[in-house]
């Protein structure tokens, strides 16, 4: 059953962006990080918090009614608030809950806002709560299950370990030119891959820090850019976005198969060959995923993307700017925030405003998150 | 399913696995629940248990060396077993290799029976 595209009906655009950013666990409160992402959205736009119809919210860590607790200290206002969580993919689902609400006119202007933290006392969350005994409790950890993923993928492929590590070197060079990122700092071969050892192939620059930060995403209808004089030349349309739920797929690579469909369910609603992607975003926690999702995303062929990465086709200026923000592995993960983050890199490379990590001439992006359970969130967006 | 009751039984030396069966899609279905049916969406009632060899070939495999309560390294692995199901458990083995036969074994681990994968070799000897 082919699902509608309201986006194709009705434009959307992101408007206004801004983040805090990633960093180690602090003394600074969600509320702090999130206020400061809101504001710089705010400013970014031009517009007052006042104009906003609709907010939602995403983060996974610091529980209930976080986000009506944070946004109050904005000050009155008409706006309708809800709290969205799904994983690490919650900040890209609350982008998919904001771009719906103006595609159908329930709001004409909406921010979709992540911010997380670690807090004291945090749920231990539905897999566990389902109680579902298994063999492996306890033993495979999420750097194990992708470790065992890169285990298979040199078995199937060739690739090396010193190859799966230069994704990791590539996204470290991207996160040191982004002052919002966690890591900012270049990283040699060697470096990556010396120890800490954590699974298998993984060193410890090989997995994303989970940290804490915000980021915010304003999205307005062509009624709205017009009502408040927001500049066409910085607003860049959204025109997909697709959400999935993991299959029971026995004879296949889940996590590949979760993509690939998801991803072509995106591309196919914005008309758009994955060849012409300029800048992906994607969910690399862990190195072998970049080479993963660059394959099921059809960026190259199966087992090719060890090769592109070494020849440089997935650089800042190469073929497809994968993760120019540095990624998961270098910008960081807080969990919340990262959909929203890729969101406003993405943004932020089409409206040609990344400064030295600019990659030339970027037309089209493409944001892709994967959560726990799993789900998949894609968003193509596009310079119009 | 009872909570007590463990995730493999041994008949005449062989270790099966506790799955379950769906009576409508035939799909095995591992670890075993009460909650539906996810190859095809047949509500609890139509799933049995089974049991199944736990013997199968290494999908894949790693070495975990940070964990915070478990103590480093080991291994664990990811078995497609003969009734096409993915399980995953520890592993002993010092050196694996994808496409590897594995079968499950029952080794008792500070007083307490667990399930682990071995070469069919170390079982013999």
């Amino acid at each position: 059953m082919a699902k509608k595209n309201i986006l194709k009906d009705r434009s959307v655009y992101a408007i206004g962006i801004g983040l805090h950013p990633y960093q180690r666990a602090s003394d600074v409160t969600y509320v702090t990080l999130g206020l400061t992402a809101v504001r710089a959205a705010l400013s970014d736009a031009q517009i007052k918090w006042t104009d906003v119809e609709t907010a939602f919210v995403g983060n996974a860590r610091i529980g209930m009614a976080a986000g009506s607790t944070m946004l109050r200290y904005l000050g009155p206002s008409d706006v309708s608030v809800a709290q969205v969580e799904n994983a690490s993919a919650s900040g890209s689902t609350a982008f998919r809950q904001a771009v719906h609400d103006v595609a159908s006119g329930v709001a004409e202007v909406s921010i979709a806002i992540g911010v997380d933290k670690p807090v004291e006392g945090a749920g231990r969350g539905g897999p566990i709560n389902a109680k579902v005994r298994s063999l492996d409790e306890g033993l495979v950890v999420p750097f194990s299950h992708f470790a065992m993923l890169a285990e298979r993928y040199m078995a199937d492929t060739g690739a090396t370990i010193e190859q799966i590590a230069k994704v990791a070197v590539k996204n470290h060079a991207n996160g040191a030119r982004n002052p919002f990122a966690q890591r900012q700092k270049a990283r040699t071969l060697e470096e990556v891959l010396a120890p800490p050892q954590i699974s298998g192939a993984l060193t410890r620059l090989q997995c994303t820090p989970v940290g804490e930060g915000a980021a915010a995403t304003i999205v307005a209808s062509e009624d709205a850019i017009e009502r408040l004089g927001i500049d066409w030349q910085r607003a860049i349309r959204v025109t997909a976005s697709a959400s999935r739920l993991q299959e029971f797929t026995p004879d296949e690579n889940a996590d590949a198969a979760l993509t690939r469909k998801t991803t072509l369910e995106a591309l196919d609603a914005a008309a758009v060959d994955p060849r012409d992607l300029d800048v992906i975003e994607l969910h690399d926690a862990f190195s072998i995923e970049e080479l993963l999702y660059a394959e099921a995303i059809g960026l190259c062929g199966e087992g090719e993307a060890a090769a592109c990465v070494e020849r440089g086709d997935f650089d800042i200026g190469g073929r497809h700017a994968i993760s120019p923000s540095g990624g998961l592995l270098a910008m960081g993960h807080p969990i919340g925030p990262t959909g929203v983050g890729q969101v406003c890199e993405i943004v932020r490379q089409l409206r040609n405003e990344a400064g030295d990590r600019q990659h030339p001439d970027a037309k089209i992006g493409l944001a892709h998150m994967v959560g726990v359970g799993a789900v998949c969130v894609v968003h193509v967006l596009e310079r119009t | 399913m009872s909570e007590k009751r463990e995730l493999w039984v041994e008949q005449s030396g062989v270790i099966f696995l506790r799955g379950v069966k769906c009576d409508r899609c035939g799909s095995v279905l591992f670890p075993p629940q009460a909650y539906g049916c996810e190859a095809c969406g047949a509500d609890e009632t139509h799933l049995r248990e089974f049991l199944f060899p736990s013997s199968g070939t290494l999908n894949s495999f790693t070495t975990v060396h940070v964990h915070p309560k478990l103590e480093t390294p080991y291994k664990v692995a990811e078995v497609k077993t003969e009734a096409r199901q993915l399980v995953r458990g520890r592993l002993e083995h010092e050196h694996p290799s994808v496409g590897e036969a594995v079968m499950g074994a029952v080794e008792v681990i500070d007083g307490t029976p667990q399930f682990i994968f071995v070469v069919p070799s170390e079982v013999e000897a």
